[in-house]
């Protein structure tokens, strides 16, 4: 379960301050799929941000699985998302110049599993999205839906229990965007708890959700 | 160690083809010219050790007028009579001009009639004939060359100062542990030296006195300054020393230059480092949303900068090595030994002085290793926010 208790974000940049996010909040129970609605700068990506453990709320606090990840130091925050959530971004965020396989297994990299399992888990994964042709090629010479799959595989290699994905239809057209669709449909079938911002009407119009939260603009 | 993340700072290495080898070739070139620098004062130090070893412990030159005359050669009988004096020789030397190469030669006249001379040039010299007297030279091997190209034959006229011309034979060359000072140094008899030099009769240029313990040699060298107040003592040590102060020198001004070179490098390391990398700050981001700590990054800046600052060094220390006994320190050599047409041709001995090479790393490689390593903290601890 994601818990955001009267979560109040603030940025401070030389003089000026931002609160994108005020008195905010949430709850989201182990398997449920919510949609995050809201214009730009309304902090939807500030709010996956804290319930990775990116960034720490300025007021508030964010629980999840009943771990208090607000308060969590970096090291552990690190930990937690190495263990329990997966990103997906809005421009994929995958790095060029290193192979699809070697992008999926960044996220393992610091991890103790040995480099056998590593693989298994990417040439599982890769199998599933029906990418493994592509493990061997540079990220940079992947078309948007192989980069799209790719960047959602990296995102499930650790066997997230939580997928948190940032605009995820931002620059994909309507087949991949059902594509996308159909593979959180999958995800949602085995368990996964799946929170997505955007403003997509495709996503937040389709059946997945189980919850759209409308963000506004804080003044 | 994790490999994994190790692969991955390796594999970062590759990728960025344009940045790390700038950084690897600069990097290195600068460890290989301090190495270089430090290896060749060693070397020359103790070159002019080897030279410096043969000379008496005193030298005796006379003094008038802030300038060195003449002394007279009785003054050594004198100085024999001093206790601890084992031998106190008239010298007879000083320079030629030898205005076809623009440099001075050094003439230096022994007495071909002791034993000791005669022993002692048997073993410095080759293609050994006797010195004989007002008929031949000894020289520096490249002066020998030199002299055969110019006038075809193995003899050399000396202009003496009253304008008359004597011709001396060439008997053979040095063959020295040095040649760093024999080079340009001729070897006839006294009297020849003397005419060719215009020393009058009864005078030698200064007077080399040796003591039997090496302990006395500054009570001796107090006890010749009472002879006369026109007297300048000059030690073994005190040459040893200026010797040592004149490579420390220009040692010192190139170490300046490193210094210089070297903030200047890191200051361009630092900046290309701390500037906006975007790509980089991106990849930091990236890495710490799929669940990197950043003592993970951290850890991948620390391998990438160690295996450049590794290899670099291991290439810089080949390199020195290569570039101070193989090419036998092309530029650099001149400029510590000073331009001369009569370069000497020595090779420099091998100096592996153990505290430079460590030197040298400290002042280096972990301070670039600082330099990568603190922007790329900076970065993972400030990058959260910089993706979508």
């Amino acid at each position: 379960m994601i818990k955001v208790v009267s979560v109040t974000k603030t940025y401070t940049t030389g003089t000026d301050k931002i609160t994108p996010i005020k008195n905010f909040n949430l709850r989201v129970n182990e398997g449920e799929t919510v949609i995050l609605q809201g214009s730009s700068g309304s902090g939807k990506t500030t709010l996956l941000n804290m319930i990775a453990g990116l960034i720490k709320p300025t007021e508030g606090s964010v629980e999840v699985a009943g771990r208090n990840v607000s308060k969590l130091p970096e090291h552990f925050a690190a930990e937690f998302r190495r263990e329990t959530a997966g990103m997906i971004f809005q421009q994929f965020h995958l790095i060029e110049e290193l192979t699809a396989g070697e992008n999926i297994a960044l996220p393992l990299a610091p991890s103790s599993l040995s480099r056998q399992e590593i693989s298994d888990r990417v040439n599982m994964l890769t199998e599933k999205l029906l990418i493994k042709n592509i493990i061997d090629v540079p990220a940079g010479k992947l078309s948007g839906g192989e980069m799209q799959r790719t960047a959602i595989a990296r995102a499930l290699v650790n066997s997230p229990s939580i997928i948190l994905a940032d605009e995820p239809t931002a620059n994909l057209d309507g087949t991949l965007t059902e594509e996308l669709l159909n593979i959180f449909r999958s995800l949602k079938s085995e368990g996964k708890t799946i929170i997505i911002a955007t403003h997509d009407p495709v996503i937040s119009g389709s059946d997945i959700a189980d919850k759209i939260i409308h963000l506004n603009k804080e003044v | 160690m994790n490999f994994k993340l190790l692969d991955f700072a390796l594999h970062s290495l590759v990728r960025r083809k344009g940045r790390y080898p700038f950084i690897y070739i600069t990097f290195t070139l600068l460890i290989a010219v301090s190495l270089s620098i430090f290896t060749i004062t060693g070397a020359l130090k103790q070159e002019a050790q080897y030279s410096l070893n043969n000379l008496p412990d005193i030298i005796v030159q006379k003094i008038s007028g802030g300038r060195q005359q003449y002394i007279k050669k009785q003054l050594a009988e004198d100085i024999i009579m001093l206790p601890g004096v084992i031998s106190a020789v008239p010298r007879i030397w000083g320079f030629y001009p030898f205005e076809y190469l623009n440099t001075n030669l050094t003439i230096v006249g022994v007495d071909i009639y002791d034993p000791y001379v005669t022993e002692t040039l048997a073993k410095i010299t080759k293609d050994i004939s006797p010195l004989k007297f007002n008929r031949n030279i000894f020289l520096g091997e490249k002066l020998h060359e030199i002299i055969r190209q110019i006038y075809n034959k193995d003899e050399f006229s000396f202009q003496m100062p009253d304008g008359t011309y004597k011709t001396l034979e060439i008997a053979g060359t040095f063959q020295t542990s040095s040649q760093m000072i024999s080079t340009d140094t001729v070897i006839t008899d006294m009297l020849s030296a003397a005419e060719i030099l215009g020393i009058p009769a009864g005078f030698s240029t200064d007077i080399a006195v040796n003591s039997a313990n090496s302990q006395e040699i500054s009570t001796i060298a107090e006890k010749i300054l009472n002879i006369s107040p026109s007297l300048k003592v000059v030690t073994k040590d005190f040459i040893k020393a200026s010797y040592q102060n004149m490579f420390d020198y220009k040692g010192g001004i190139f170490l300046l230059f490193f210094i210089t070179s070297l903030f200047t490098f890191f200051m361009i390391i630092f900046d290309r480092l701390n500037g906006p990398s975007g790509g980089e700050l991106k990849e930091i981001a990236i890495l710490k949303a799929l669940g990197w700590g950043t003592s993970d990054i951290l850890k991948v800046k620390l391998y990438e900068a160690s295996v450049i600052g590794l290899f670099s060094y291991l290439t810089a220390i080949c390199l020195s090595l290569i570039y101070v006994y193989v090419l036998h320190a092309p530029g650099l050599k001149d400029v510590f030994m000073g331009y001369s047409y009569l370069k000497p041709s020595f090779s420099l001995p091998f100096v592996f002085d153990i505290r430079v090479v460590v030197t040298v790393f400290l002042i280096t490689v972990p301070v670039y290793g600082s330099a990568v390593i603190i922007p790329a903290w900076r970065a993972a601890s400030t990058s959260a926010e910089v993706i979508r």
